[in-house]
């Protein structure tokens, strides 16, 4: 097992978002204070993760699990006007 | 005939509306009108209450940017001045018919403010609106400009044809939401193998079912 960690902030400001929707191959987790979330995922396994915050364009990438711990850095930007 | 078209280019997404405005004067110029255009900087209250005081006869304002409840911001984004026009300045929009499209949530307060103050219609959002990207899958900012335009060109093409701003408003709303729902469709259609189609979806979705149309 690996740890895929996804870091979720404000483009912008840099701020941490919390409560954020993420997703990575269907498993679903919402980011903690902190703007991040932590899944379990498979070494040498390729995940698509997927972030969906209201008022921010979405986030969308693939990431290859090649270590024991990977980290995300999904930097949203604003989309509401 | 005349329009006045506000776009603000100050915050993101406002590079986009402002993209868009240059696109909307382009396309009334194609239909015959007169533009007077406010770029920028120029988006703030004083101006725009001078401009179209001294334009009696631009039928139209066109607003893309930034807004909330009770206000159009303009560059004023964090609402310190009232921004371009707002619940108490709501009369400075006159007799003229002002469209907020795209920008949020300006159909609740100031909406029905301005067509009670003698607007001869307001267009706008009763919900936040979402911009869209060109993202590495599709170019969803580009059907975000077809059907948001094809609001403006299907409101000036009908009060070109002689149409009353009731019915030339109505049929734009029409055409509009039927654009955003061809849209929904296509996404539907790729939710599968297109990665952000799920937010598009809902993004137009949302664009499409909270714009009203006011009279006064």
């Amino acid at each position: 097992m690996a740890t895929l960690v996804v870091k979720v902030t404000d483009a912008a400001s840099g701020a941490p978002l919390p409560y954020v929707h993420t997703e990575v191959d269907g498993m679903v987790l919402t980011t903690g204070l902190d703007g991040t979330c932590s899944f379990g995922v498979n070494k040498g396994t390729t995940y698509t993760v997927k972030v969906r915050a209201v008022q921010y364009r979405p986030f969308s990438v693939s990431v290859p699990i090649t270590q024991d711990a990977v980290t995300v850095n999904a930097q949203l930007q604003k989309a509401a006007l | 005939m005349k329009a006045i078209i506000a776009s603000p280019f100050l915050w993101p997404p406002t590079e986009l509306t402002y993209a868009m405005a240059d696109q909307l004067e382009t396309i009334l110029s194609g239909y015959g009108w007169e533009v007077v255009r406010l770029s920028g900087p120029q988006n703030v209250n004083d101006i725009f209450a001078y401009v179209v005081a001294n334009e009696p006869d631009a039928l139209l304002i066109c607003y893309m940017g930034h807004a909330g409840p009770d206000v159009l911001l303009g560059e004023d984004y964090f609402d310190v001045e009232g921004g371009i026009i707002n619940v108490p300045t709501a009369g400075e929009a006159k007799t003229h018919i002002l469209v907020a499209l795209p920008a949020c949530l300006s159909a609740q307060q100031l909406g029905p403010a301005a067509v009670q103050a003698g607007a001869a219609a307001y267009v706008g959002s009763q919900a936040d609106m979402n911009a869209a990207f060109p993202e590495a899958e599709h170019d969803y900012m580009s059907d975000w400009f077809d059907y948001t335009l094809t609001f403006y060109k299907s409101l000036v093409s009908a009060l070109n044809s002689g149409s009353s701003v009731q019915d030339a408003v109505a049929k734009a709303v029409t055409d509009y939401q039927n654009r955003c729902t061809y849209y929904m469709d296509y996404y539907t259609s790729n939710l599968d193998t297109w990665p952000n189609a799920d937010f598009y979806l809902v993004a137009t979705k949302q664009n499409r079912d909270y714009v009203v149309s006011l009279f006064s």
